[in-house]
């Protein structure tokens, strides 16, 4: 019988002491309120924890504000009035992205593409290669011909292999993405380095 | 005319500078004495409270109205959280041995009681620092800022029942943390 009674008081005042803090802030509701109440005129150890922490709040009510050295008004950064290389290079690199798109749509869409009279006279002129007949490797064991090496094909091949890319259009696609990149990578660059001292200028003022 | 925190922030809202300084007056002390309390250390306190009114006069047009304090301690708090974070992947001095600023004693105030209070303001400081950092927000927030819960819980973005139990844990644990410095009276020591 003691033993039961003395678990259930255990128990309410484990219970109490969780709802102590909401107790002193009046942060409890009207029923659990009135359980702490009539818990507390009873409970000689409970009242010591509340005792305790009423102490240490008003200790912590007591600490002294602490005036910071220095005010903290933000004050407005002038725009800086040097001349920069910065719109010249957006410029340069949004030019050359538009021609980067221009050569590829241009390649897509078989601009680049050369004459077949003229691949022939490319041909002549370059390597002295035989036109009349296509290599041994330009063709398959059925006789076909295979789609690498179309630039290799004289007059009077098929229809479908007349258009045939300029050797010059892929450096010129290289290049171009490499120069787009080259001149993204610098202008994001000083970009963000001019925007950290700006925000960091700020700061400091 | 003194505007009100909205007025304010409205203007602020329209690029006017001088109403947010004139936010930042009203409210930097509080801001500062928060970082000080969460951080330990008064330089970075100051680093943390400058950083919090520049990146709220940056984001002033993300504020949507309401409590002007609790959205400027939320931001103060979030900078903190990062300092603590920092600090703690590169750890170099320990936020117990940090010294507070020495001001002078009120002409009100006798020696005696200046140097007791200020030992007992270094005995809470390193109280604090022994709470887990969200408890010790919530505490800061209550006890030493005097914030009402539902600030408190706007200002670390959690429920009122997370924020009452936030602030009896760290209550609970910063008591028995002075019980065991004797700085409560006698009576309090419950083995006793």
């Amino acid at each position: 019988m003691w033993t039961v009674f003395g678990r259930f008081k255990r128990d309410n005042c484990s219970k109490t002491k969780l709802r102590l803090s909401a107790y002193m802030d009046q942060r409890l509701s009207p029923q659990a309120l009135d359980e702490v109440e009539s818990h507390l005129v009873a409970c000689h150890s409970c009242q010591k924890e509340l005792g305790s922490l009423q102490t240490t709040v008003a200790l912590l009510h007591r600490l002294p504000e602490m005036l910071p050295l220095r005010s903290f008004r933000i004050a407005q950064v002038e725009p800086s009035r040097r001349r920069t290389a910065m719109p010249l290079l957006r410029l340069a690199t949004a030019a050359t992205a538009v021609l980067l798109v221009m050569a590829f749509t241009a390649d897509l869409t078989n601009l680049f593409a050369t004459s077949p009279s003229s691949i022939g006279q490319d041909w002549g002129a370059s390597d002295g290669r035989d036109t009349e007949s296509p290599t041994v490797e330009n063709q398959t064991n059925s006789g076909q011909i295979t789609s690498d090496n179309e630039g290799d094909l004289g007059p009077g091949s098929e229809e479908h292999l007349d258009a045939t890319e300029a050797g010059w259009v892929r450096p010129l696609e290289y290049s171009l993405a490499g120069l787009v990149i080259i001149l993204g990578g610098v202008a994001s660059g000083l970009w963000l380095k001019s925007k950290s001292k700006g925000s960091e200028k700020q700061r400091k003022t | 005319m003194k505007l009100d925190d909205s007025e304010l922030a409205e203007s602020c809202k329209r690029g006017d500078l001088d109403s947010f300084n004139e936010l930042v007056e009203r409210y930097q002390k509080m801001a500062y004495n928060l970082a000080l309390r969460m951080l330990g250390d008064p330089s970075a306190a100051e680093d943390a409270t400058q950083d919090a009114f520049f990146s709220a006069w940056k984001n002033i047009r993300g504020f949507r109205g309401g409590n002007f304090r609790a959205w400027l301690l939320q931001i103060t708090a979030n900078n903190c959280r990062d300092q603590l974070r920092k600090l703690k992947r590169h750890p170099s001095i320990p936020l117990e041995s940090l010294p507070f600023e020495p001001q002078a004693p009120p002409s009100s105030e006798s020696p005696e009681n200046y140097v007791l209070q200020r030992e007992i303001s270094e005995q809470i400081k390193d109280g604090l620092a022994s709470l887990p950092s969200e408890q010790r927000l919530a505490v800061i927030l209550c006890d030493i800022q005097g914030l009402s819960y539902e600030e408190i819980a706007k200002v670390m973005g959690c429920s009122l029942g997370t924020v009452r139990s936030r602030i009896s844990r760290g209550r609970a644990q910063l008591r028995n943390y002075l019980l065991q410095r004797e700085l409560l009276p006698q009576e309090f020591r419950l083995n006793k």
